[in-house]
Formats: structure tokens, sequence, C-alpha cells
């Protein structure tokens, strides 16, 4: 699976690129004076449509969760040696932060949604716990250039 | 591909030049095991022993993420956490709460874990202040391991984060074959 990223802009063009891009900047190549609308597609399949007003400044992250340890043996019963009684595991976990950050009456407000890998999402209006945690703002998203 | 990072661990050689740079992503899981040797071997060797009395402590384990594959735009703000659980009474895990310098034209940061039963604070070159990794959690991760790559981001193959040193303590309470769940968490963001 790979997630492509399309700005729509108020003039009618767009802007695609691809996750699987390297080294080529794109989120900071996105005209943000001009940008009205953010789309996240699975390879063709369209995802999500995220819709800016003018103020309003879009925050993008493929957040990744490298998990480690130890659980439960669900197959070890009474009998079975000790030292199987526990089993490591690893796994990752990939999710998307789609949203934007305004500020009104001097206040940063935060609307982000979260797509999960099974499609499912949710959408907060303010950072959370981790992995709901606040991303660290490039200078891109700092600066109010659609207001 | 997206970017892709490996959990390295170093071991070995003299402080300032690990002899061994392991990915520890192949080796399990389980991906790492504290031992009371400096290797990054998933066997039963070198088990920490009990003591009747005092501390005993297993060797730190320096380690850090190294990328693989590049990222369209960066990463950053890498955290740590746990599941807030812990390996039982008289069992601790400690992890430092400053982070060496190892990037990709450094391992300045290494210290050489020979000495035996010697605790992280103060002896792990950086190393000030430790806490148990365990009150790492989701609602309070930890900031970290930095990044000392140009612009403080990871953007190129080979970059990597600081060392994230961690250390398991064992005290005379220690029981063998605890029963609790437990889950470590790496967590970073991609543009």
């Amino acid at each position: 699976m790979t997630i492509f990223y399309k700005s729509i802009y108020n003039d009618g063009t767009s802007f695609t690129y691809s996750e699987d891009d390297k080294g080529t900047n794109d989120y900071k190549k996105i005209d943000r004076s001009k940008l009205i609308a953010f789309e996240l597609y699975n390879d063709t399949k369209l995802l999500h449509v995220l819709h800016l007003d003018p103020g309003q400044r879009l925050i993008c992250r493929r957040r990744v969760l490298k998990k480690w340890g130890r659980k439960h043996n669900p197959n070890w019963k009474e009998g079975d040696p000790e030292n199987e009684r526990m089993e490591g595991f690893q796994y990752v976990i990939i999710l998307y932060l789609v949203g934007y950050q305004e500020k009104i009456k001097g206040e940063n407000r935060q609307a982000i949604t979260i797509i999960h890998q099974d499609g499912h999402t949710e959408l907060m209006g303010k950072w959370k716990d981790a992995p709901y945690n606040p991303v660290n703002l490039i200078e891109e998203e700092q600066e109010l250039l659609n207001a | 591909m997206v970017a892709a990072f490996n959990v390295m661990l170093d071991n070995g050689g003299t402080d300032g030049s690990p002899g061994s740079s392991t990915n520890t992503d192949p080796l399990g899981p389980p991906n790492m095991r504290f031992k009371y040797a400096d290797d990054a071997l998933i066997d039963s060797n070198d088990p920490i022993p009990i003591p009747a009395a005092g501390t005993k402590y297993s060797k730190w384990k320096s380690l850090f993420l190294k990328c693989t594959s590049a990222p369209n735009t960066q990463v950053d703000n890498v955290k740590f956490y746990t599941d807030g659980g812990s390996f039982g009474t008289g069992i601790t895990v400690n992890v430092g709460q400053q982070f060496p310098t190892h990037n990709s034209g450094s391992t300045s940061g290494y210290k050489v874990a020979t000495p035996v039963d010697t605790a992280i604070l103060n002896n792990y070159s950086g190393i000030t202040s430790v806490a148990d990794a365990f009150t790492y959690t989701s609602g309070s991760p930890l900031s970290g391991p930095s990044i000392t790559e140009a612009g403080n981001i990871i953007n190129s193959t080979n970059e990597t984060t600081n060392y994230l040193i961690l250390q398991m303590e064992v005290i005379s309470t220690a029981s063998p074959g605890n029963l609790t769940d437990e889950t470590l968490t790496l967590q970073y963001d991609e543009i």
C-alpha cells in the first residue's frame, strides 16, 4: 500500500506526491497560500478529504510505533517448560494524522483526524496522550500563509 | 517505500568506538535480552544473578534508531514509552534521561559496558539522571532519543538518533519466572 497526498488549490490546480518519494521534500513544496483541500489516497482509493478555510494551517504526519516486549504464551500449559510461559513479540503500528491548526481569539485550536491501518478514523479537537501526542510543527505549519 | 528504521544495539569495542552494531529486528522476538554479558545474543547464557544483598546490574544497552530508507521530507519527534507495568518485585529497568551522541558521523557518546555491576548513572558518559523506564507511559513519554543530525531531523539513509540507554537492576527480593506482559514503544513522526 502506498499513500498519495493531493493538495487542491483555489485556482483549480493541484499538486500530488507519494509517501514513497524520497528526499523530495514535497510536503514543504505545498503552496499553502492557495490550499483549499488536502486528500489522501491509498493507491487510487480516496481515504480522506480535509477542507481548509483561510487561517487553517495543514498538519500531516505518518506516525510509526515500533513495539516490542513479551506476553503470555497462549499455548503454554502446566507442565510445559517454565521458560516457554512467556514469548517475545514485535510489531509496527502506522497512523496517519491529518488536520489543521488555527488561531481563534488568540488561542491555537486543532482538529486532527487519525487514520488507522484498518481504515477506521478518529477525530480529535486537541492533542492527547501518545500515540496522539503533539507533532513538532515545522516552519511552514506555523505561518499563516493563507490567512 | 516509505522511511524505514532498524533498532540498533551497539556493544563491545572501546569508549567512543563500539565493536559491534547489531540490527535487533531479526534477532527475535524477543529482540533484546538484559543479561550479565555485553552482547546482542538472544540466549539463556549469562543471566543476572539475584544477590543476597545489594544490587546486580545487567550490562547496559546502547540503542538507537537507524534510517535504512529515507523519508520524503524528514523524521523527528522520537518518543520512548512503556505499558507502565514492571518486571516484578526486585527488578527495575532504568533508562537514561540524557542521550549520548550517536549520528551518521560520530559514535562519540558510546561507553563500552565492561565494568561488572556498574550503574549507568554517572558511569555512562553524559548520563546524569535516570528513571524507571516503566514510569514513561503513553501519558508521559520520554522525549527522545534526541537527534543530532543536521537540523535535528533525519532525512537521509544511515542517519540515526542518539543513544537510548537501558539497564536492568536486580535486588534480593527478585524471583525468577515473573509473569507480567510488558511492552516497550519507540515512536516517531514522518513527513
